[in-house]
Protein backbone atom coordinates (compact mmCIF):
# COMPACT_ATOMS: atom_id res chain seq x y z
CA UNK A 1 0.00 0.00 0.00
CA UNK A 2 1.18 3.40 -1.00
CA UNK A 3 0.59 6.55 1.09
CA UNK A 4 -2.74 7.81 1.31
CA UNK A 5 -0.98 10.82 0.66
CA UNK A 6 0.09 9.93 -2.69
CA UNK A 7 -2.62 10.18 -4.27
CA UNK A 8 -2.30 14.60 -3.64
CA UNK A 9 0.52 14.29 -4.59
CA UNK A 10 1.42 16.61 -7.76
CA UNK A 11 2.72 14.71 -10.80
CA UNK A 12 5.49 17.59 -11.31
CA UNK A 13 7.04 15.71 -8.12
CA UNK A 14 7.17 11.99 -9.70
CA UNK A 15 9.76 13.59 -12.20
CA UNK A 16 11.87 14.89 -9.60
CA UNK A 17 15.09 13.46 -8.96
CA UNK A 18 15.78 12.21 -4.97
CA UNK A 19 18.39 15.37 -4.38
CA UNK A 20 15.62 18.16 -5.88
CA UNK A 21 12.97 16.67 -3.77
CA UNK A 22 15.13 16.81 -1.02
CA UNK A 23 15.97 20.41 -1.53
CA UNK A 24 12.53 21.28 -1.59
CA UNK A 25 12.17 19.54 1.60
CA UNK A 26 15.28 21.04 3.17
CA UNK A 27 14.55 25.14 2.22
CA UNK A 28 10.61 25.25 1.84
CA UNK A 29 9.54 22.66 4.26
CA UNK A 30 7.87 20.93 1.26
CA UNK A 31 5.76 18.52 2.30
CA UNK A 32 4.81 16.48 -0.61
CA UNK A 33 8.43 16.36 -1.91
CA UNK A 34 9.12 14.55 1.87
CA UNK A 35 5.71 12.15 0.71
CA UNK A 36 6.90 10.88 -2.61
CA UNK A 37 10.62 10.27 -0.98
CA UNK A 38 8.51 8.16 1.20
CA UNK A 39 6.82 6.44 -1.53
CA UNK A 40 9.68 5.32 -3.45
CA UNK A 41 12.31 4.25 -0.66
CA UNK A 42 10.13 3.00 2.01
CA UNK A 43 9.61 -0.48 0.66
CA UNK A 44 12.86 -1.35 0.35
CA UNK A 45 14.24 0.20 3.76
CA UNK A 46 11.17 -1.42 5.60
CA UNK A 47 11.87 -4.71 4.29
CA UNK A 48 15.44 -4.60 4.74
CA UNK A 49 15.30 -3.81 8.19
CA UNK A 50 12.46 -6.42 8.39
CA UNK A 51 14.32 -9.10 6.90
CA UNK A 52 17.19 -8.46 9.38
CA UNK A 53 15.11 -8.70 12.90
CA UNK A 54 12.47 -10.51 11.67
CA UNK A 55 9.24 -8.88 13.48
CA UNK A 56 6.91 -6.20 12.92
CA UNK A 57 6.89 -5.19 16.04
CA UNK A 58 10.59 -4.29 16.26
CA UNK A 59 11.01 -3.06 12.38
CA UNK A 60 8.31 -0.65 12.79
CA UNK A 61 9.90 0.84 15.54
CA UNK A 62 13.58 1.03 14.15
CA UNK A 63 11.67 1.99 10.77
CA UNK A 64 10.35 4.85 12.47
CA UNK A 65 13.10 5.82 14.47
CA UNK A 66 15.26 5.82 11.60
CA UNK A 67 12.76 8.43 9.79
CA UNK A 68 13.13 10.49 13.04
CA UNK A 69 16.72 10.77 12.50
CA UNK A 70 16.09 11.58 8.89
CA UNK A 71 14.11 13.96 9.55
CA UNK A 72 15.85 15.97 12.43
CA UNK A 73 19.59 15.38 11.00
CA UNK A 74 18.51 15.96 7.62
CA UNK A 75 19.31 20.03 7.99
CA UNK A 76 22.68 18.98 9.41
CA UNK A 77 24.17 15.59 8.77
CA UNK A 78 23.39 14.96 5.32
CA UNK A 79 25.23 16.15 2.83
CA UNK A 80 23.38 17.19 -0.56
CA UNK A 81 26.03 16.12 -2.90
CA UNK A 82 25.70 12.23 -1.78
CA UNK A 83 22.83 10.05 -2.62
CA UNK A 84 20.02 10.83 -0.19
CA UNK A 85 18.77 6.83 -0.43
CA UNK A 86 22.15 6.03 0.61
CA UNK A 87 22.31 8.58 3.61
CA UNK A 88 18.88 7.09 4.81
CA UNK A 89 20.42 3.59 4.24
CA UNK A 90 23.27 4.19 6.63
CA UNK A 91 20.75 5.27 9.00
CA UNK A 92 18.30 2.25 9.00
CA UNK A 93 21.65 0.03 8.85
CA UNK A 94 23.06 1.48 11.97
CA UNK A 95 19.66 1.25 13.68
CA UNK A 96 19.41 -2.45 12.59
CA UNK A 97 22.53 -3.39 13.76
CA UNK A 98 22.11 -1.87 17.16
CA UNK A 99 19.33 -3.73 18.11
CA UNK A 100 21.05 -7.05 16.72
CA UNK A 101 23.88 -6.46 18.56
CA UNK A 102 21.65 -5.51 21.54
CA UNK A 103 19.78 -8.82 21.75
CA UNK A 104 23.18 -10.52 20.99
CA UNK A 105 21.39 -12.92 19.03
CA UNK A 106 20.30 -13.72 15.38
CA UNK A 107 16.10 -14.10 14.22
CA UNK A 108 14.86 -16.73 12.94
CA UNK A 109 12.57 -15.27 10.63
CA UNK A 110 10.99 -17.87 9.08
CA UNK A 111 9.89 -19.21 11.94
CA UNK A 112 8.65 -15.63 13.40
CA UNK A 113 5.30 -15.61 14.93
CA UNK A 114 5.04 -11.47 15.76
CA UNK A 115 3.04 -12.13 19.51
CA UNK A 116 2.62 -8.15 19.36
CA UNK A 117 0.48 -8.19 15.87
CA UNK A 118 -0.50 -11.91 16.29
CA UNK A 119 1.06 -12.48 12.72
CA UNK A 120 3.77 -13.89 11.08
CA UNK A 121 6.19 -12.24 8.07
CA UNK A 122 4.13 -13.72 5.25
CA UNK A 123 0.93 -12.17 6.83
CA UNK A 124 2.48 -9.01 5.87
CA UNK A 125 3.03 -9.47 2.56
CA UNK A 126 0.93 -8.01 -0.34
CA UNK A 127 -2.06 -10.07 -1.32
CA UNK A 128 -1.72 -11.69 -5.05
CA UNK A 129 -4.95 -12.47 -6.17
CA UNK A 130 -3.88 -13.71 -9.70
CA UNK A 131 -2.24 -16.47 -8.07
CA UNK A 132 -3.64 -19.37 -7.11
CA UNK A 133 -4.25 -20.98 -3.28
CA UNK A 134 -2.04 -23.73 -4.52
CA UNK A 135 0.31 -21.93 -6.01
CA UNK A 136 0.40 -19.15 -3.41
CA UNK A 137 1.07 -22.10 -1.24
CA UNK A 138 3.87 -23.20 -2.88
CA UNK A 139 5.14 -19.50 -3.20
CA UNK A 140 5.24 -19.10 0.40
CA UNK A 141 6.63 -22.16 1.04
CA UNK A 142 9.79 -21.53 -1.16
CA UNK A 143 9.83 -17.82 0.63
CA UNK A 144 9.36 -19.35 3.51
CA UNK A 145 12.59 -21.74 2.87
CA UNK A 146 14.25 -18.91 1.50
CA UNK A 147 14.31 -16.85 4.50
CA UNK A 148 15.13 -19.73 7.09
CA UNK A 149 18.48 -19.86 5.05
CA UNK A 150 19.03 -16.67 5.06
CA UNK A 151 18.25 -16.47 8.65
CA UNK A 152 21.07 -18.90 9.24
CA UNK A 153 24.03 -16.82 7.43
CA UNK A 154 25.94 -15.33 9.62
CA UNK A 155 25.34 -11.29 9.88
CA UNK A 156 28.01 -9.81 8.54
CA UNK A 157 26.70 -12.18 5.22
CA UNK A 158 23.51 -11.94 5.81
CA UNK A 159 23.85 -7.66 5.47
CA UNK A 160 25.57 -7.92 2.59
CA UNK A 161 22.96 -9.97 0.47
CA UNK A 162 20.35 -7.71 1.77
CA UNK A 163 21.58 -4.46 1.24
CA UNK A 164 22.85 -5.88 -2.51
CA UNK A 165 19.52 -7.12 -3.13
CA UNK A 166 17.30 -4.68 -1.77
CA UNK A 167 19.30 -1.53 -2.63
CA UNK A 168 21.34 -3.05 -5.83
CA UNK A 169 23.83 -1.38 -3.69
CA UNK A 170 27.50 -1.25 -5.34
CA UNK A 171 29.79 -3.00 -3.24
CA UNK A 172 32.09 -0.14 -2.78
CA UNK A 173 28.97 1.69 -1.38
CA UNK A 174 28.54 -1.32 1.06
CA UNK A 175 31.90 -1.65 2.01
CA UNK A 176 31.92 1.73 3.47
CA UNK A 177 28.70 1.16 4.98
CA UNK A 178 29.64 -2.26 6.72
CA UNK A 179 33.42 -0.38 7.40
CA UNK A 180 35.49 -3.22 5.74
CA UNK A 181 37.31 -3.39 2.44
CA UNK A 182 35.74 -4.09 -1.06
CA UNK A 183 37.45 -7.27 -0.92
CA UNK A 184 35.66 -8.40 2.45
CA UNK A 185 32.38 -7.03 1.14
CA UNK A 186 32.89 -9.36 -2.02
CA UNK A 187 33.95 -12.26 -0.11
CA UNK A 188 31.28 -12.12 2.23
CA UNK A 189 29.11 -12.42 -0.71
CA UNK A 190 31.03 -14.95 -1.60
CA UNK A 191 30.59 -17.09 0.83
CA UNK A 192 26.63 -16.30 1.78
CA UNK A 193 26.30 -17.76 -1.82
CA UNK A 194 28.42 -21.35 -1.01
CA UNK A 195 26.43 -21.39 2.15
CA UNK A 196 23.42 -20.75 0.80
CA UNK A 197 23.60 -23.01 -1.69
CA UNK A 198 24.94 -25.82 0.88
CA UNK A 199 21.69 -25.52 2.79
CA UNK A 200 19.55 -25.39 -0.34
CA UNK A 201 21.52 -28.80 -1.01
CA UNK A 202 20.75 -30.25 2.11
CA UNK A 203 17.05 -29.32 2.14
CA UNK A 204 16.30 -30.81 -1.19
CA UNK A 205 18.34 -34.11 -0.18
CA UNK A 206 15.95 -34.16 2.88
CA UNK A 207 12.93 -33.83 0.89
CA UNK A 208 14.50 -36.37 -1.71
CA UNK A 209 14.91 -38.62 1.70
CA UNK A 210 11.36 -37.94 3.12
CA UNK A 211 9.93 -38.67 -0.28
CA UNK A 212 11.64 -41.89 -0.67
CA UNK A 213 10.81 -42.91 2.69
CA UNK A 214 7.19 -42.35 1.64
CA UNK A 215 7.41 -44.30 -1.76
CA UNK B 1 41.13 -14.63 0.38
CA UNK B 2 42.56 -14.44 -2.78
CA UNK B 3 41.35 -11.53 -5.49
CA UNK B 4 40.75 -13.66 -8.31
CA UNK B 5 38.31 -16.12 -5.69
CA UNK B 6 35.93 -12.27 -6.01
CA UNK B 7 36.17 -12.63 -9.92
CA UNK B 8 33.18 -14.57 -9.80
CA UNK B 9 30.77 -12.38 -7.50
CA UNK B 10 32.38 -9.22 -9.16
CA UNK B 11 31.51 -10.73 -12.40
CA UNK B 12 27.94 -12.37 -11.64
CA UNK B 13 26.95 -8.65 -10.28
CA UNK B 14 28.23 -6.81 -13.04
CA UNK B 15 31.08 -4.72 -11.45
CA UNK B 16 33.76 -5.69 -13.82
CA UNK B 17 34.64 -3.43 -16.86
CA UNK B 18 34.13 -4.35 -20.63
CA UNK B 19 37.56 -6.02 -20.35
CA UNK B 20 37.84 -7.49 -17.28
CA UNK B 21 34.48 -9.45 -18.59
CA UNK B 22 35.88 -10.42 -21.11
CA UNK B 23 38.77 -11.68 -19.69
CA UNK B 24 37.07 -13.61 -17.21
CA UNK B 25 34.72 -14.64 -19.79
CA UNK B 26 37.93 -16.19 -21.85
CA UNK B 27 39.11 -17.81 -18.35
CA UNK B 28 35.77 -19.62 -17.45
CA UNK B 29 35.42 -21.11 -21.50
CA UNK B 30 39.50 -22.45 -20.65
CA UNK B 31 38.40 -23.82 -17.16
CA UNK B 32 35.50 -25.99 -16.76
CA UNK B 33 35.23 -25.76 -12.48
CA UNK B 34 35.47 -21.67 -13.02
CA UNK B 35 33.06 -22.11 -15.09
CA UNK B 36 30.85 -24.39 -12.98
CA UNK B 37 31.57 -22.29 -9.68
CA UNK B 38 30.21 -18.89 -11.55
CA UNK B 39 26.89 -21.01 -12.91
CA UNK B 40 26.02 -22.35 -9.38
CA UNK B 41 26.64 -18.74 -7.46
CA UNK B 42 24.18 -17.82 -10.60
CA UNK B 43 21.95 -20.03 -10.34
CA UNK B 44 21.87 -19.74 -5.95
CA UNK B 45 21.63 -15.81 -6.72
CA UNK B 46 18.42 -15.63 -8.67
CA UNK B 47 16.63 -17.65 -5.77
CA UNK B 48 17.12 -14.15 -3.93
CA UNK B 49 15.04 -12.63 -6.17
CA UNK B 50 12.05 -14.48 -4.11
CA UNK B 51 12.80 -12.18 -1.47
CA UNK B 52 9.61 -10.36 -0.13
CA UNK B 53 9.14 -6.92 -0.34
CA UNK B 54 7.12 -5.83 2.77
CA UNK B 55 5.79 -2.36 2.89
CA UNK B 56 5.48 -0.69 6.59
CA UNK B 57 2.25 -0.45 8.16
CA UNK B 58 -0.38 2.59 6.87
CA UNK B 59 -0.31 3.87 10.86
CA UNK B 60 3.48 3.83 10.66
CA UNK B 61 3.80 5.96 7.18
CA UNK B 62 0.86 8.16 8.66
CA UNK B 63 3.05 9.05 12.05
CA UNK B 64 6.33 9.50 9.72
CA UNK B 65 4.46 11.97 7.67
CA UNK B 66 2.95 13.54 10.50
CA UNK B 67 6.37 14.20 12.10
CA UNK B 68 8.19 15.63 8.93
CA UNK B 69 4.97 18.02 8.78
CA UNK B 70 5.25 19.33 12.51
CA UNK B 71 9.29 19.85 11.61
CA UNK B 72 8.95 21.50 8.37
CA UNK B 73 6.25 24.05 9.84
CA UNK B 74 8.86 24.56 13.04
CA UNK B 75 11.25 25.23 10.58
CA UNK B 76 9.04 27.87 9.05
CA UNK B 77 8.37 29.29 12.47
CA UNK B 78 11.57 29.86 13.11
CA UNK B 79 12.85 30.98 9.76
CA UNK B 80 10.67 34.30 9.29
CA UNK B 81 10.83 36.12 5.88
CA UNK B 82 12.71 38.75 6.12
CA UNK B 83 10.35 42.23 5.93
CA UNK B 84 11.27 44.72 3.52
CA UNK B 85 10.59 47.26 6.27
CA UNK B 86 13.01 45.59 8.33
CA UNK B 87 15.22 46.02 5.54
CA UNK B 88 15.17 49.76 5.05
CA UNK B 89 15.53 50.07 9.23
CA UNK B 90 18.87 48.00 9.12
CA UNK B 91 20.32 50.08 6.00
CA UNK B 92 19.56 53.04 7.93
CA UNK B 93 21.10 52.02 10.97
CA UNK B 94 23.91 50.61 9.26
CA UNK B 95 24.70 53.87 7.13
CA UNK B 96 24.54 55.80 10.51
CA UNK B 97 26.86 53.43 12.21
CA UNK B 98 29.70 54.07 8.94
CA UNK B 99 28.84 57.97 9.00
CA UNK B 100 29.29 58.10 13.04
CA UNK B 101 32.41 56.01 13.18
CA UNK B 102 33.65 57.66 10.36
CA UNK B 103 33.50 61.01 11.38
CA UNK B 104 35.17 59.49 14.94
CA UNK B 105 37.76 58.58 13.34
CA UNK B 106 38.03 61.55 11.19
CA UNK B 107 38.01 63.97 14.67
CA UNK B 108 40.48 61.65 16.62
CA UNK B 109 43.13 61.36 13.51
CA UNK B 110 42.81 65.36 13.38
CA UNK B 111 43.74 65.69 17.39
CA UNK B 112 46.61 63.64 17.41
CA UNK B 113 47.82 65.47 14.67
CA UNK B 114 48.72 68.02 16.54
CA UNK B 115 50.29 66.51 19.73
CA UNK B 116 53.94 65.91 18.18
CA UNK B 117 56.42 68.71 19.75
CA UNK B 118 57.96 71.13 17.78
CA UNK B 119 61.22 69.63 18.13
CA UNK B 120 59.92 66.73 16.34
CA UNK B 121 57.78 68.59 13.24
CA UNK B 122 59.95 69.29 9.90
CA UNK B 123 60.78 73.32 9.07
CA UNK B 124 58.08 73.22 6.20
CA UNK B 125 55.27 72.14 9.23
CA UNK B 126 56.55 74.26 11.88
CA UNK B 127 56.11 77.47 9.54
CA UNK B 128 52.73 76.56 8.76
CA UNK B 129 51.57 75.30 12.18
CA UNK B 130 52.38 79.17 13.18
CA UNK B 131 51.06 81.03 9.94
CA UNK B 132 48.19 79.16 10.79
CA UNK B 133 48.68 80.38 14.71
CA UNK B 134 48.53 84.28 13.26
CA UNK B 135 45.86 83.28 11.08
CA UNK B 136 44.16 82.71 14.10
CA UNK B 137 45.49 84.34 16.68
CA UNK B 138 42.18 84.66 18.66
CA UNK B 139 41.78 81.01 19.28
CA UNK B 140 45.52 80.08 19.58
CA UNK B 141 45.27 82.35 22.57
CA UNK B 142 42.51 80.28 24.48
CA UNK B 143 44.15 77.41 23.49
CA UNK B 144 47.52 78.66 24.76
CA UNK B 145 46.42 79.74 27.63
CA UNK B 146 46.45 76.33 29.19
CA UNK B 147 49.98 75.26 27.29
CA UNK B 148 52.30 74.98 30.78
CA UNK B 149 55.69 75.51 28.92
CA UNK B 150 55.85 77.96 25.30
CA UNK B 151 59.38 77.21 23.40
CA UNK B 152 60.49 80.13 20.73
CA UNK B 153 60.45 78.96 17.34
CA UNK B 154 64.09 79.14 15.62
CA UNK B 155 64.43 79.38 11.70
CA UNK B 156 67.59 77.36 11.66
CA UNK B 157 67.29 75.98 8.41
CA UNK B 158 67.01 79.76 7.36
CA UNK B 159 64.08 79.48 5.67
CA UNK B 160 63.01 83.29 6.42
CA UNK B 161 65.68 85.16 4.52
CA UNK B 162 65.41 88.93 3.98
CA UNK B 163 69.24 89.79 3.67
CA UNK B 164 68.41 92.09 0.53
CA UNK B 165 66.68 94.26 2.87
CA UNK B 166 69.22 94.41 5.99
CA UNK B 167 72.85 95.01 4.36
CA UNK B 168 74.48 97.16 6.94
CA UNK B 169 75.26 96.30 10.08
CA UNK B 170 72.99 98.57 12.12
CA UNK B 171 69.83 97.17 10.02
CA UNK B 172 70.99 93.52 10.98
CA UNK B 173 70.29 94.18 14.20
CA UNK B 174 67.50 95.68 14.15
CA UNK B 175 66.06 92.63 11.87
CA UNK B 176 67.28 90.31 14.48
CA UNK B 177 65.88 92.17 17.28
CA UNK B 178 62.64 92.26 15.16
CA UNK B 179 62.87 88.35 14.28
CA UNK B 180 63.78 87.41 18.43
CA UNK B 181 60.38 89.54 19.47
CA UNK B 182 58.21 88.35 16.69
CA UNK B 183 59.38 84.66 17.54
CA UNK B 184 58.70 85.06 21.07
CA UNK B 185 54.91 85.56 20.26
CA UNK B 186 54.64 81.84 19.00
CA UNK B 187 53.90 79.24 20.86
CA UNK B 188 53.00 75.31 20.96
CA UNK B 189 49.62 74.55 19.95
CA UNK B 190 48.22 72.01 22.44
CA UNK B 191 44.35 71.96 21.39
CA UNK B 192 43.65 74.09 18.64
CA UNK B 193 40.49 75.15 18.12
CA UNK B 194 40.53 75.82 14.38
CA UNK B 195 41.53 72.03 13.24
CA UNK B 196 37.51 71.47 12.37
CA UNK B 197 38.30 73.03 8.88
CA UNK B 198 40.89 72.29 6.51
CA UNK B 199 44.18 73.91 6.42
CA UNK B 200 46.25 74.04 3.84
CA UNK B 201 50.32 74.18 4.87
CA UNK B 202 51.67 77.32 3.61
CA UNK B 203 55.20 76.62 2.58
CA UNK B 204 57.42 79.28 2.67
CA UNK B 205 60.62 79.20 0.37
CA UNK B 206 63.37 80.83 0.21
CA UNK B 207 67.49 80.39 -0.68
CA UNK B 208 70.16 79.14 1.18
CA UNK B 209 72.33 81.89 2.54
CA UNK B 210 75.57 81.75 0.56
Amino acid sequence: MKLDQSKHISSKYKQLDDKDLVRFYRQNGDEQAFSELMNRHQTKIYSYIYSMVGSAGIADDIFQETFTKVITKMDDTYNEQGKWIAWVMRIAHNATIDYLRKQKRFVDVSSNYDKESNTDFYDRLPDEDLVSAQEQLENDEAKSSLMKHISELPEEQRQVVMLRHYYEMPFKEIAELTDVSINTALGRMRYALINLRKLFDKEKEKEENNYAERG
Amino acid sequence: MRKEDNDCIRYLMKEMDPSEELLMERAMMSDENLLIEVESMRQTYSKLDGLPHVEPPSHIQQSVLKQASEHAAKKRKTHTPFIPAFKYAVAATLALTITAGGAWFYLGGEGEEVKPSASAETPVQSVSTQNSALLFGQNIQTASAKAPKVEPWVDRNDILHFEDQFNNQQNISAYESILERSTQKLQLIEQPIFDFRPVKPIQLTGSAKN
